[in-house]
């Protein structure tokens, strides 16, 4: 039975005012960083529970879409696929969206579905943090060509990034309050910095926003969004290499914050003049092997503050020994020491 | 005695068994005729009220919360391939994203009255096509 039901179709074709536009490479800093704290309600029973938020994947026929930020109005995504036109970015009006990703299924009805690749929240966290910092452009040179090839080819070292900003944040206000110039130096500085001029930043120069701080202590999405910004500002290359160097110094600083604890009482010593010279040779000899292994990647820190460090963990090591044993062990474990 | 015995077992199962292949293959057979559409106004009209049942709310009790977007496309796109048994309405259902928004479903009725010959209407997908 021949059926006419082409002429049909035809007779209600789509319009564009609905279609996603693209945003130009010089037009993408206009639009961060993103909200990723709102969403799209399908107002459908089966999308119920399901709504358009950052991070979420949607099939489409044109590829994967990679959901920025969705509101009521408006859903800004990267379409993820192959060949010359992926990982660009669009904007699209909230009802196409929803028109689009709900129908579908019924384009695909009776055909072969693509196998989708999964992402994990933290990854996605991860990406947004890279995207809220960098251009479009410079995303793209850090993160490749696929975003998500990205993600799968650093599916080992993700969750290491979010283990390591996870333990600076948990450590942060014992370091500020015992050993301020070592938070400043080994942990602001090198790594933390990154956040400055983010709206995760505090009020004040070294710190952090503080809700963003209090959850980030539970919450793996909240550390992974932070290595997104740092590898963002830093680059991959350059975070790895400083996580190589800061694992060295964390090794370092608790073998002498161990020693402190446990030191033979200072009676054994035949003179004060002889603690003072041994103390300060060995306080100069730390403090050069911290500076060496900052020179390689290219931080600078003076004589003064690198001995001030190891003076900070001499003078407080019941209070310091704790964070410095989780950052020596969380960046032992999780950078390329 | 006792070879006789796991003898006769044995061909017991054997039989069994054909039995259960024939059985399978007769299922399967009346399985696809019952699922396939017979090209009569009653067999689009049946065919139809299958793809509209993808949509009811009774069939999709068990979804769970964290089930993520992009599964939930794949598992309405198994039920409708599920449901389509015909090139007519699987052209009409693949047309439907080509379709102006507000027209979907209009487009979805007329041509699926047209299929089966009377008029059609499924309010669970007019609900599902329906953008607020």
């Amino acid at each position: 039975m021949a059926v006419q039901v082409k002429f049909i179709g035809d007779k209600y074709a789509n319009s564009s005012s609905s279609n996603p536009r693209e945003i130009k490479t010089s037009q993408f800093k206009t639009f961060q960083p993103f909200n990723t704290n709102t969403s799209l309600r399908i107002n459908n029973f089966i999308w119920a529970n399901t709504p358009v938020k950052p991070g979420k994947i949607f099939l489409t026929s044109q590829g994967r879409r990679f959901v920025l930020e969705a509101n009521q109005s408006r859903v800004i995504y990267i379409l993820l696929k192959p060949g010359k036109d992926n990982n660009k970015v669009y904007l699209q009006q909230s009802k196409g969206f929803i028109g689009d990703v709900t129908t579908y299924p019924f384009e695909k009805a009776g055909k072969n579905l693509q196998a989708v690749k999964t992402i994990a929240e933290y990854e996605v966290q991860i990406l947004i943090g890279i995207l809220s910092v960098t251009s479009w452009t410079a995303f793209t040179i850090v993160v490749g060509v696929d975003a998500l090839d990205f993600t799968v080819k650093n599916k080992e070292n993700f969750p290491k990034w979010s283990k390591i900003v996870q333990a600076c944040l948990e450590t942060r206000q014992d370091l500020k309050k015992y050993a301020p110039t070592l938070y400043d130096k080994l942990v602001y500085s090198t790594l933390l910095i990154a956040w400055e001029g983010t709206k995760f930043a505090g009020s004040q120069k070294g710190e952090i926003a503080s809700s963003v701080a209090d959850s980030a202590m539970k919450d793996p999405n909240v550390a992974g969004r932070g290595a997104g910004i740092i590898m963002g500002k830093i680059g991959m290359n350059a975070m790895n290499g400083r996580l190589t160097v800061l694992s060295a110094i964390w090794a370092i600083l608790f073998t002498l914050a161990s020693k402190s604890v446990t030191a033979i009482p200072s009676a054994v010593k035949s003179t004060i003049e002889d603690i003072k010279n041994s103390t300060l040779k060995e306080k100069t000899e730390l403090a050069m092997n911290i500076i060496t292994l900052l020179r390689r990647t290219n931080i600078e820190i003076t004589k003064d503050e690198a001995i001030a460090i190891v003076s900070e963990v001499m003078d407080h090591p019941k209070e310091l020994i704790n964070s410095i044993s989780k950052l020596s062990k969380v960046f032992k474990e999780n950078s390329d020491a | 005695m006792f070879f006789h015995f796991s003898y006769v077992v044995c061909c017991v199962v054997v039989i069994m068994n054909k039995v259960l292949m024939f059985a399978g293959y007769i299922a399967i057979i009346f399985t696809l005729l019952a699922c396939s559409n017979d090209g009569t106004s009653a067999g689009y009209k049946a065919e139809a009220e299958a793809v509209c049942n993808v949509f009811k709310p009774e069939n999709w009790k068990d979804l769970p919360k964290d089930v993520e977007p992009y599964e939930i496309q794949k598992m309405i796109t198994k039920k409708l391939s599920d449901a389509i048994s015909s090139n007519e309405m699987q052209e009409i259902i693949n047309t439907i994203p080509k379709i102006n928004m507000d027209m979907r479903y209009k487009y979805y009725t007329e041509s699926v009255s047209k299929l089966a010959g009377e008029t059609h209407e499924c309010p669970a997908i007019k609900s599902y096509l329906t953008i607020s």
